[in-house]
């Protein structure tokens, strides 16, 4: 009975050891993005759109650019990484530009850029891009909440730290608030890397989670 | 020479394969949030120790290249960027895209001996390592790819790995599991369906007198004896070939963008080393893995003893829980690798 027992367990032992071996795998980030973000107001005090200037890290940079001289002048020029920047911004609408910004809890959608480039210094590709939102957002007192993060970490935002974000056309009476990504602990990771890149609508209980790893603007005109 | 010509077709399956994956043209695929170095597709991660393990990787990717950045000032920074390259690799075979999972499933449902897993752990690492190399050094030099047309033909690759890796978990089912069943099947219309212990003894021996169990017991594939410590499968060259392929033809993201940044700097050698040590720490896990799995298996016999059934059963739920572990995961791959979802990036 108990060589039986002893048996099945040994024999569940084995299975559950080839299992959890073979089972699971946890993202990280393969991309490093410097941001600066300007908010853009409209004549009637609405934010209309986001100016997003990403600076990416040197290895990606020249992974992207890779053979991108076509003149072979040593220089990147704007045109000559424009292919890479149209394919950049069409991409990230997958992704919904990792940007979500919300008023009162409702998620306003953003238009398809139509105004993109990419610009090379020092090895550092940097892409400026505008998002214009589909119905232009008047904060209230309560605010609007812009948030820049890739919540399946494949990509690693994080403000600069001098002037990350700059208000445009904003009424005198709007205040905004920054505040950085914090680093991810090591629970918050491990949450992170079960998050397909492509899922955008998470749970709240995830949303808290990933709220960590946000880069977020909360802009109020009281 | 028979050797030679057991391995001579996978080649030229392996290229129906990339054809057919290029050929095939999804439309939900995506190339990653850049459109340039896609995110490798795999299974979800189940928390814990994998959260460390992230951030561990995380802290070795950036060092890394901060190594191959290091380099362009101080030529000796490269013992660093060798070290900390190796460190990378061991623990991002933890990571989406590595073949840990096929190869662990592989050795089990093979009932390989730990040796043999790590024989295959290490070549199937090094041959990932040395597809990236070729595969950027090619691409740069020889073609001037752009990063864009360098990202399609990963994502060919990342296809093809994915279709080899199903077909060989077809093949596994097949011979592990409904083969057996069908010869199980027709022994037991035509005999008791018990096995005797003459049965086992009959197979293991090579009996030209064979009841239609043992003859169901033989189908395996191995040779069930008496002694199930002595137990082990057969090398199959060429199988074990097209498992190193199927792990190893898709180049991980990682290793593409170092070496493109280490040939962008002039520091060819300098990438090239960084992504034998890369392979060679994956390789490491992955072996300390199938390890493991062997071990577990070996524990678990050790316990059963060597009378009874349970000898037999460990041995064949073993094999059978490798080969749909393969098999899952050639579908799962598979999906994601051809809509370009469920990757956990």
């Amino acid at each position: 009975m108990t060589s039986s027992l002893f048996r099945r367990f040994g024999f569940a032992g084995a299975l559950l050891a080839g299992l959890s071996v073979a089972g699971p795998a946890a993202a990280h980030p393969h991309v490093y993005v410097d941001v600066r973000t300007e908010v853009v107001f409209d004549a009637e005090g609405r934010i209309s759109a986001l100016r997003h200037v990403w600076r990416f890290d040197d290895a990606f940079s020249a992974f992207a650019s890779q053979g991108l001289d076509t003149n072979g002048d040593g220089i990147l020029s704007i045109e000559e990484l424009q292919p890479l920047a149209k394919v950049n911004v069409d991409s990230l609408k997958d992704y919904d530009y990792f940007t979500t910004l919300r008023a009162g809890g409702k998620r306003t959608g953003f238009r398809i850029p139509t105004e993109y480039w990419l610009q090379s210094n020092d090895g550092y590709l940097t892409l400026f891009y505008t998002l214009t939102l589909m119905q232009p957002v008047k904060p209230d007192k309560d605010g609007v909440t812009i948030e820049v993060y890739d919540p399946g970490y494949f990509v690693d935002y994080s403000f600069v730290e001098k002037d990350p974000v700059a208000m445009k056309g904003a009424p005198a009476t709007c205040t905004m608030t920054v505040k950085p990504k914090g680093a991810p602990d090591e629970a918050t990771a491990a949450i992170l890397g079960q998050i397909p890149a492509s899922e955008r609508n998470l749970p709240p209980s995830l949303r808290a989670v990933t709220a960590q790893l946000a880069n977020t603007i909360v802009v109020k005109c009281p | 020479m028979t050797r030679a010509r057991a391995i001579l077709p996978v080649p030229a399956v392996v290229v129906a394969m990339v054809v057919l994956a290029a050929a095939i043209e999804p439309a939900l695929a995506q190339a990653g949030p850049f459109g340039v170095g896609a995110p490798e597709v795999g299974g979800g991660s189940h928390g814990g120790i994998f959260g460390w393990i992230a951030a561990q990787q995380s802290g070795f990717y950036k060092a890394m290249t901060g190594g191959l950045r290091a380099m362009r000032a101080d030529p000796h920074a490269g013992w660093w960027l060798i070290a900390v390259a190796f460190a990378y690799g061991v623990f991002h075979a933890a990571g989406p895209g590595h073949g840990k999972a096929v190869i662990t499933s592989y050795v089990l449902a093979n009932n390989q001996t730990w040796k043999r897993g790590v024989f295959l752990s290490f070549v199937s690492a090094l041959f990932q390592g040395a597809v990236a190399i070729v595969f950027v050094g090619v691409a740069i030099t020889v073609f001037r790819l752009t990063s864009l047309q360098m990202t399609d033909a990963t994502m060919v690759l990342e296809r093809t790995s994915a279709m080899a890796i199903l077909a060989l978990g077809l093949w596994l089912g097949w011979t592990k599991i409904v083969a057996p069943m069908v010869v199980a099947y027709r022994g037991a219309r035509a005999a008791p369906a018990v096995a005797r212990e003459e049965d086992v003894i009959d197979c293991a021996i090579g009996s030209p007198q064979r009841t239609p169990i043992a003859a169901a017991l033989c189908a395996c594939g191995q040779s069930h004896g008496p002694d199930p410590s002595t137990l082990e499968g057969t090398f199959d060259l060429r199988r074990a070939f097209s498992a190193i392929v199927a792990v190893g033809v898709r180049p991980c993201t990682g290793a593409l963008i170092v070496l493109v940044f280490a040939f962008a700097q002039g520091l060819v050698w300098a990438g090239m080393a960084a992504v034998t040590a890369m392979a060679i720490g994956t390789g490491l896990t992955v072996a300390a893995l199938a390890t493991i799995a062997v071990t577990a298996r070996g524990f678990a016999l050790r316990i059963a003893g060597e009378e009874g059934p349970w000898p037999l059963r460990i041995l064949r739920t073993a094999e059978i829980g490798g080969a749909l572990m393969v098999l899952s995961m050639g579908i799962l791959l598979t999906g994601a690798a051809f809509t370009g979802g469920g990757g956990a990036g």
